[in-house]
């Protein structure tokens, strides 16, 4: 009744070797991109730098150049008095194809009209910063200005910030 | 980029957790092993995700699983000392007839356990098994003496003898 073997039946030995199917190849490498980009960050959240000066007016610029559906980044504008004289007002205008694009927008300071913050009394060299919170509710490549303006100058930087999905 | 070295991480974790549990933890629905599974996705969910709910870190962490469940199992089937660290090896559980309280209790496998995995595979008496092993993947295999008999009892132990 008992079988006399003294241990349970083994498998053979079969040689190892991968073989796979042609949906297999075409799949698997695509399947393998995608976290091996990722590591390289093409989908994480990047950041771009613009700089202009025009007359009395310089303008450095730190957006989101990339990052994704629902979450928060911040867009921060240096403006700075080149002037030799106190700039009674300093004018950042926030292009609104631009900011329309993203919802809760908080602007620091505060925007007096329509996505526009006016910087007032800004002695000579000295710089301010607006800051700007953006959620990315639309995905995609959203692309505007901001525009710096004092007097008859105007400096203008061009944004782009793409929104994964 | 932080989401691929999180899934590593917990399947790493997950995994490393199962293997010292054992095998019958792997395929067993006995309440407290089934509350454990339900548990799992809830605290790793959010460490997962990091309220980053995009479809890209979704896509992201759903192909890096996949990834490394490929290559995984690419390397097991490569390299047999890979496959062993991997896999547990199989439990004998019962020999010609006799059972093996050290395997037994290694496993935490009872005797009536062994004997519901007998009545599925069709077979009444102890005597009458040539060999019950644990199956690396947790089910239960039942050879019947005397004959070339193999049947693999899925490892839903404790819904038949128990009661």
């Amino acid at each position: 009744m008992a079988s006399p073997n003294p241990s349970p039946p083994r498998a053979p030995s079969i040689e190892p070797k991968i073989e796979l199917t042609r949906k297999q190849r075409i799949g698997i490498p695509i399947l393998l991109a995608v976290p091996i980009l990722a590591l390289f960050g093409l989908f994480g959240e990047t950041r771009g730098q613009a700089h202009t000066t025009s007359g009395s007016i310089d303008v450095e610029v730190s957006y989101p150049a990339r990052f994704r559906y629902r979450q928060v980044q911040s867009l921060h504008v240096s403006v700075r008095n080149l002037s030799t004289t106190v700039a009674d007002t300093m004018r950042v205008s926030f292009d609104t194809a631009y900011i329309s694009r993203f919802s809760s927008v908080r602007f620091d300071p505060a925007a007096k009209s329509a996505y526009t913050v006016d910087l007032t009394d800004v002695k000579p060299s000295e710089s301010r910063l607006v800051s700007v919170e953006l959620w990315g509710q639309d995905y995609g490549s959203h692309r505007g200005t901001v525009v710096a303006r004092h007097g008859t100058d105007s400096a203008i930087v061009h944004l782009s910030t793409f929104v994964f999905p | 980029m932080e989401t691929v070295f999180r899934v590593i991480f917990v399947y790493a974790f997950v995994w490393a957790c199962l293997r010292t549990l054992g095998k019958r933890e792997l395929s067993q629905l006995a309440p407290f092993e089934l509350v454990m599974l339900l548990l799992i996705p809830q605290f790793f969910s959010r460490a997962l995700t990091r309220q980053d709910y995009s479809m890209t870190n979704s896509v992201v962490a759903a192909t890096t699983l996949f990834s490394i469940v490929f290559l995984t199992s690419i390397a097991s089937f490569r390299f047999a000392g890979f496959r062993h660290f991997m896999q547990a090896n199989p439990t004998v559980l019962v020999r010609q007839g006799q059972f093996l309280p050290p395997g037994l209790r290694r496993e935490r496998i009872t005797a009536d356990e062994i004997v519901s995995a007998m009545h599925k595979a069709g077979i009444e008496r102890i005597e009458d098994v040539a060999w019950a092993i644990l199956e690396p993947d947790g089910k239960i295999a039942i050879i019947r003496a005397g004959g070339a008999d193999v049947h693999n009892v899925e490892a839903d132990r404790g819904t038949g003898a128990r009661q």
